[in-house]
């Protein structure tokens, strides 16, 4: 009864691995995921880094835990039965990063262009009412 | 060689399957996945904003003054804790065992419900200070960005006590199962994507 419920799963391509080894990789990705958590809210908390080398440990750190929990919770490897959805992950994260860091890009060139510096764009809004 | 595959079939409980539902599921979690990877662009896109308006404080505070850590971080853990033990209850239907993943379904959904909770509450002393979203760029994209991932969270614990009553009603059948791999996918999905809000929004924005 337990095996065809197993083999089920595993003909979804949800779970491509037997008991122990499922359990061991929530496990993991939980512990790891809690300590990954802790290290970016005491570096961001006491302030241990510069403000631009706190960005990049900060980012990196998410972009740490986003594969650990890509890989422990919602079990994407290079496993056949994960593949399509593997695929269609990394097709996304090329257009989200075009998305995000375009927006940053054009945006932040555009101020740069525009206006004299932030403070007097932000007294102009002020006096304007945003308008 | 197919004609023998053809004949194959699954017992799950009391149900016998011919391998073609089991093609037809296998799609269904694909097809999950695509609107997951829609949200996600969704998500993007509100994280572009955010990104963008983040400085444009209109003399109103900034993330600095609004934000508080300690808080930030219980919830993080909620929704993290949530999520492993969502993972327990995969594990427990693994085991064919009902009772534990009613139970944990319970736990996921109680650590859930207490998450929006706070959320909430934050939300509601922040208007209540009069810290609204209209007060600037910086907050209507944070209420934005915030917002919509704590109503994904929402409707994630209607559908956990939905899908819970319906396991405790019809068992571990077929469609259960399906539904419980589907649930936890967009639960896990929504964790990942309060990694990104609890180091950009609010690890970044207290510096």
């Amino acid at each position: 009864m337990t095996d065809h419920i197993k083999h089920y799963f595993e003909e979804i391509g949800a779970w491509p691995r037997d008991f122990r080894t499922l359990a061991r990789s929530y496990v993991i990705g939980f512990v790891l995921s809690l300590i990954i958590t802790l290290v970016a809210y005491v570096t961001a908390v006491d302030r241990l880094l510069q403000a631009s080398p706190l960005i990049v440990v900060l980012l990196s750190l998410a972009g740490v835990q986003f594969i650990v929990q890509i890989m422990c919770f919602l079990h994407l490897d290079s496993a056949s039965a994960s593949r399509e959805r593997l695929i269609a992950l990394g097709a996304i994260l090329v257009i989200v990063l075009i998305l995000v860091v375009g927006s940053l890009w054009i945006m932040t060139h555009l101020n740069e262009r525009m206006m004299a510096d932030p403070s007097q764009m932000e007294q102009y809004m002020q006096d304007q009412q945003g308008i | 060689m197919k004609s023998s595959i053809a004949h194959e079939s699954l017992t799950i409980g009391n149900e016998k399957l011919p391998i073609e539902s089991r093609a037809a599921d296998n799609t269904t979690v694909f097809g999950f996945w695509m609107f997951l990877m829609t949200d996600f662009v969704l998500f993007a896109s509100l994280f572009a904003v955010y990104a963008v308006l983040r400085g444009n404080t209109f003399g109103g505070p900034a993330g600095k003054d609004i934000f508080n850590a300690p808080y930030i971080l219980t919830e993080t853990i909620l929704l993290l804790s949530s999520s492993f033990t969502c993972g327990l209850a995969l594990l427990s239907a693994h085991k064919n065992s009902k009772r534990f993943v009613v139970f944990w379904l319970g736990v996921t959904a109680l650590l859930g419900a207490s998450f929006v909770a706070m959320e909430l509450s934050e939300f509601g002393r922040l208007v209540a200070g009069g810290v609204g979203w209209q007060t600037s760029g910086f907050l209507s994209s944070y209420f934005t960005l915030v917002g919509t991932h704590g109503l994904h969270v929402a409707l994630g614990v209607v559908w956990m006590i939905v899908l819970t009553t319906s396991i405790v009603m019809r068992g571990l059948t077929r469609g259960n199962l399906r539904k419980l791999m589907l649930m936890s996918l967009f639960w896990h999905f929504l964790d990942i994507v309060w990694i990104f809000i609890f180091t950009i929004v609010y690890m970044m924005g207290i510096n």
